[in-house]
């Protein structure tokens, strides 16, 4: 189990790491959404607002309307933000669970899945 | 005088099937002809003495594929997880590695690489349009550019490339110099993404079907009766200001629920116009041999291996655990696809019998060597098909034709998973096209809309 604490510093750094991928900012690059990250074991929950592909804010907490709901454990949340963890294996297992558009899927898994193979 | 009914649907697959389900539910008079004495298409299901379902053809269903699973619900044809608990192997210069999930690790550096281009392609594919991939913004580029192309450019690991030729093969039955990279972006854009295609559980190849693929189709045709009149196949289609007829039965409206290619073998009268003929002329099938392997026992299991192979060299590059759902008996399944499948199609079935049962010995041992049936298909030895697994679009046939693939012509539709804008290729896309094609229908007789039956739920995320 991870705490707030920890996933909002795994946050942070996922943040900057994804801010600073020059191949994931063209992928997304004309890409804005609010997306929502929810720990099904401590209900605790987090915001991101992508703007144009850059993340623009993060917080503790369901902030706005999400475009997008990520939901996982405390544990996997936090793997998964360090880029310690194959995301698209633990959606595919149904461990990690996304609500969105489909198109909207591929472009969150993009982002997860190339901080863990650069992570 | 011949005989007369409001519509005749020509093709008794997943596509005709559910195009005449809808019309015959709407109170529309229609009658479904089809080739084979069978109905089902490019799913086949072949029932062993004992009761054990082999799926010569389609046979698997995924998560988001909800159409398929809302007809299988319907018809209360059950469905089970494929086989995917223990280790896949891979295969590497000779060498087996062993690995589990959709992605082959034997290599990791080799499988980051194809994890990035992977992810690469997905966003691509998100720029074509389902419904006009013409219309994307580098249409005209991706359309001049062939797979095998793409990969040379795009792909340093040169390792990675026959990944990426695995991924053409598996997929399409064909090889990356045959796909145009636009057909490969629309493919991937409509299944959701690469992933999807390529993965067992939670992807394309997720669940199967207790008494086989065909079931629903069969259930389908139950349904219809005496609407659908096998072992007639079709020849000639003339149409006029009044009326179209189909080898002598006429009607208001036909929907072809064929390949292209098929229906390009039909003659017209008058003939078709040009781009919708030319259209047909670009739009090959794959080859595929599939081969079914009995065993007493799926003794795989026991030694702990999922019964999946990935290899990129020699005649079975992709194989799967195909045990039936009680797993009375141990089945595998291989795939011989593209250039394999031309090659091995041009030898014995002794010759091939020879060469999977050696590379299933290879991989699970020399019980391999003692089976009690060996069973095969060849889809481009079918007439009725000419390939399989769908028709591809050739490079410049998406931009020179596309918007040729689904307008009608006078009183004829067209239908089949070739015209689908989700999970194209796919028994999925078949039942999208085929309900697709008969709300066309539908309002071109004048239907009022309360009489249509409600739409199948949409598949996708």
């Amino acid at each position: 189990m991870a705490t707030q604490d920890e996933i909002l510093d795994a946050l942070a750094d996922y943040t900057t790491r994804c801010n600073a991928n020059p191949k994931l900012r063209k992928m997304l690059r004309s890409w804005s959404r609010c997306v929502q990250f929810r720990a099904l074991d401590t209900g605790d929950s987090f915001t991101i607002e992508i703007t144009m592909g850059e993340v623009t804010s993060q917080s503790a907490g369901a902030v706005g309307q999400p475009d997008l709901v990520i939901a996982g454990t405390s544990e996997d949340l936090c793997d998964m933000f360090w880029g310690d963890l194959n995301p698209a294996q633990k959606y595919l297992n149904g461990e990690i669970k996304v609500q969105g558009s489909a198109d909207d899927v591929l472009r969150v898994d993009a982002m997860a899945s190339l901080i863990w193979i650069e992570g | 005088m011949g005989e007369a009914v409001d519509v005749v649907v020509v093709g008794a697959g997943y596509a005709g099937l559910t195009a005449a389900t809808v019309l015959a539910d709407a109170g529309v008079d229609v009658a479904v002809v089809e080739a084979r004495d069978r109905v089902g298409g490019r799913v086949y299901t072949e029932v062993l003495e004992d009761g054990t379902p082999i799926d010569h053809g389609g046979q698997w269903v995924g998560p988001t594929q909800k159409r398929l699973l809302a007809l299988a619900t319907r018809t209360g044809v059950e469905t089970f997880a494929t086989y995917d608990a223990g280790n896949n192997i891979e295969w590497i210069d000779g060498v087996a590695h062993t690995y589990s999930g959709p992605i082959p690790s034997g290599d990791p550096e080799v499988a980051a690489d194809l994890t990035v281009a992977m992810l690469d392609l997905n966003l691509m594919a998100l720029d074509v349009p389902l419904d006009a991939p013409w219309e994307a913004a580098d249409a005209e580029e991706w359309d001049g550019t062939t797979f095998a192309s793409w990969i040379r450019e795009s792909v340093e690991n040169p390792k990675a490339h026959a990944r990426f030729a695995l991924f053409a093969q598996a997929v399409w039955s064909a090889e990356p110099r045959d796909l145009s990279l636009l057909h490969l972006l629309f493919y991937i854009h409509s299944a959701g993404g690469a992933v999807p295609l390529v993965s067992t559980t939670g992807g394309a190849q997720d669940r199967r079907f207790v008494t086989g693929a065909q079931g629903v189709a069969n259930a389908l045709a139950a349904r219809l009766g005496s609407r659908v009149r096998l072992s007639a196949p079709v020849r000639a289609i003339s149409q006029g200001a009044e009326e179209v007829t189909v080898d002598g039965l006429s009607a208001k409206a036909a929907i072809i629920a064929l390949p292209p290619t098929l229906a390009g073998r039909l003659i017209y009268d008058p003939p078709l116009p040009a781009d919708r003929d030319q259209l047909t002329q670009r739009v090959p099938m794959g080859t595929v041999i599939k081969i079914h392997v009995v065993y007493p026992s799926p003794f795989w299991r026991d030694a702990g291996f999922s019964g999946q192979i990935t290899a990129y060299d020699g005649p079975v590059r992709v194989a799967y655990d195909n045990s039936p759902a009680d797993g009375h008996c141990g089945v595998l399944l291989a795939f011989i696809e593209g250039d394999e499948g031309r090659i091995w199609g041009r030898r014995t079935r002794e010759e091939r019998e020879a060469a999977v049962i050696d590379a299933f010995a290879a991989a699970f041992g020399e019980e391999a060597r003692h089976p009690a049936r060996y069973l095969e298909k060849s889809w481009a030895d079918d007439e009725y098909s000419r390939g399989c697994y769908a028709g591809l679009m050739a490079p410049g046939a998406w931009t020179g034709y596309g918007p040729a693939l689904r307008r009608p012509v006078g009183r004829i539709h067209w239908a089949g998973t070739e015209t689908a804008t989700v999970w194209a290729g796919y028994i999925d896309g078949a039942i999208q096209s085929g309900e697709r094609a008969a709300r066309e229908v539908l309002e071109v007789l004048g239907v009022p809309t309360d009489k249509w039956p409600a739409l199948l739920p949409e598949s996708g995320a």
